[in-house]
């Protein structure tokens, strides 16, 4: 059934709305201008149907964005991160003129045992480029056409076409930007049903890698403490990989995403377990509004936020 | 390294791009519109139209004088044409000729031996002017008696031509019983000319 537009235009200038659909909440978050006066819109809700397709909550969504002061513009959703195929790849050198595109949708069908055709694929090198590089460390994407499709339907139905779909450790580079060292930079995100770890080189991605869903929270509060063994084991090895990588890098510290990033416990026992400093990301510094209301805009928003500080065209 | 990816299917993108330029175009037509409506409004101030109660009010100011005039044309005519009437009437009974006096001045020209059988006058209007003939008819004894008697009509100055139509002999009326000469005259005259 269509709904018509519940989400105005209204005054003053307004960016993005970026959405996170996440496994357990759904964010989103706008940023706004009046005048001299810099505000956030924000929003946070608990999903009703855990397991059952996001898409089904959408409308739901919407309607409650429209009380809480989003104003029409650009939307940007972030594809659920179980949706996404993402690889590293060693892909031929770009002035070798090969099909590059068409190799990272073959690599990635392969993976996701699907018709190359069908994927809407997006690849990034990883790597400074050299003339002699004969071949180039990259990051390949991949979303089932019909998956993105049926995301953008959900929201069709609401009134509020999207006008983009991203990736999820994409929007919290881009959120990071201003707290992100640079060089190297390793942030676990814990917002979603699958956490992530993900590397940051000078501000833009570099590596991802999915880690065991249920590897801490699981056991929190049961021991008073926290489970870090296959956690943490994931975390050391991806440390390890990037000593590999860049031998004279040293990573002093990792940010921690995730709803309960600033429970002080959890980071404590991250620290030595891991014995390294990690740090929790909030939201609201990130976004740097002078006049920000906070209320309700937590360290499970970065995503969101990320996606609403987009700024390149759809 | 760019990292700014849309995974929104390329037909759905499309679409978006077409929507956004229609927005645009919706809003650069709403701009023109919106300078156009200024723009003559502008034009409006500075040329101001006619008050159209005022020119109205003008036009039937104008619809009442004529009017009047034609009124004042009518009551005119309608003089004139009584006027007309009255003089036809004043010449009917004023302007006509004094036909005793041709009658005394003929009579006063016939030689003593001539009389007259028929004396008619008739209206001709073959012209425009108005012309009356006069016929006589009659006998007498010789013939240069009719012909001094037609000069002395034309000397009269009244007729505009005098004509002897027929002139014959016959046995005569006269008390003398010779034979006598038979005549009719016609002369035209002008009927101003008998005033």
């Amino acid at each position: 059934m269509m709904h018509s537009r519940t989400i105005y235009p209204g005054f003053g200038s307004a960016g993005p709305i970026g959405i996170d659909l996440g496994a357990t909440r759904l964010a989103a978050v706008q940023l706004l201008r009046r005048g001299d006066r810099r505000v956030v819109a924000a929003l946070e809700l608990p999903r009703q149907l855990q397991g059952q397709p996001v898409t089904e909550e959408i409308g739901r969504l919407v309607r409650v964005m429209a009380r809480r002061g989003f104003r029409d513009a650009p939307l940007i959703v972030s594809m659920p991160d179980a949706d996404v195929t993402l690889a590293e790849l060693m892909l031929p050198a770009v002035s070798s003129g090969a099909p590059l595109g068409d190799m990272v949708a073959e690599q990635l069908g392969r993976m996701r045992q699907v018709e190359p055709s069908s994927l809407e694929v997006a690849w990034w090198s990883t790597q400074e480029r050299t003339a002699a590089a004969t071949a180039t460390r990259s990051l390949g994407a991949g979303v089932v056409s019909e998956t993105a499709d049926a995301l953008a339907r959900s929201f069709d139905e609401t009134g509020l076409p999207i006008d983009a779909i991203e990736l999820r450790p994409v929007a919290i580079a881009r959120a990071c930007r201003g707290i992100a060292g640079p060089n190297v930079e390793v942030v676990i995100d814990r917002s979603s049903d699958v956490a992530m770890l993900i590397v940051l080189e000078k501000g833009e991605v570099s590596y991802v890698r999915k880690i065991a869903p249920h590897g801490i929270g699981a056991c929190a509060g049961d021991t008073g403490g926290f489970a870090v063994d296959s956690f943490v084991s994931e975390v050391r090895l991806t440390l390890g990989y990037l000593v590999h990588r860049h031998p004279s890098e040293t990573v002093r510290r990792v940010l921690l995403l995730g709803s309960d990033a600033d429970v002080a416990a959890l980071s404590n026992a991250l620290d030595e377990a891991l014995e390294i400093k990690v740090v929790p990301v909030l939201a609201a510094p990130l976004a740097q509004f002078q006049s920000i209301d906070t209320k309700g805009f937590g360290p499970s928003m970065v995503v969101a936020l990320g996606l609403a500080l987009r700024t390149e065209a759809p | 390294m760019k990292t700014a990816f849309n995974f929104l299917p390329w037909r759905r993108r499309a679409a978006a791009a077409r929507r956004r330029l229609l927005g645009r175009w919706g809003v650069f037509a709403a701009v023109l519109a919106a300078m156009l409506t200024g723009c003559t409004l502008a034009v409006a101030r500075m040329f101001p139209a006619p008050d159209q109660a005022a020119t109205q009010r003008e036009i039937d100011a104008l619809q009442t004088e004529a009017a009047r005039l034609q009124e004042n044309i009518s009551k005119l005519e309608r003089g004139v044409a009584a006027a007309s009437r009255s003089i036809a009437a004043s010449r009917a009974t004023v302007d006509h000729p004094d036909w005793s006096v041709l009658l005394v001045r003929v009579l006063a020209a016939r030689p003593d031996t001539m009389i007259f059988r028929r004396w008619a006058l008739t209206r001709s209007d073959a012209t425009k002017q108005e012309l009356l003939s006069l016929r006589l008819e009659g006998e007498t004894r010789d013939l240069g008696r009719v012909t001094d008697f037609v000069m002395q009509l034309e000397s009269f100055g009244i007729f505009r031509r005098v004509s002897l139509i027929r002139a014959s002999s016959r046995a005569s009326m006269l008390a003398t019983g010779d034979d006598s000469i038979e005549f009719a005259i016609d002369g035209e005259l002008l009927v101003g000319g008998t005033r």
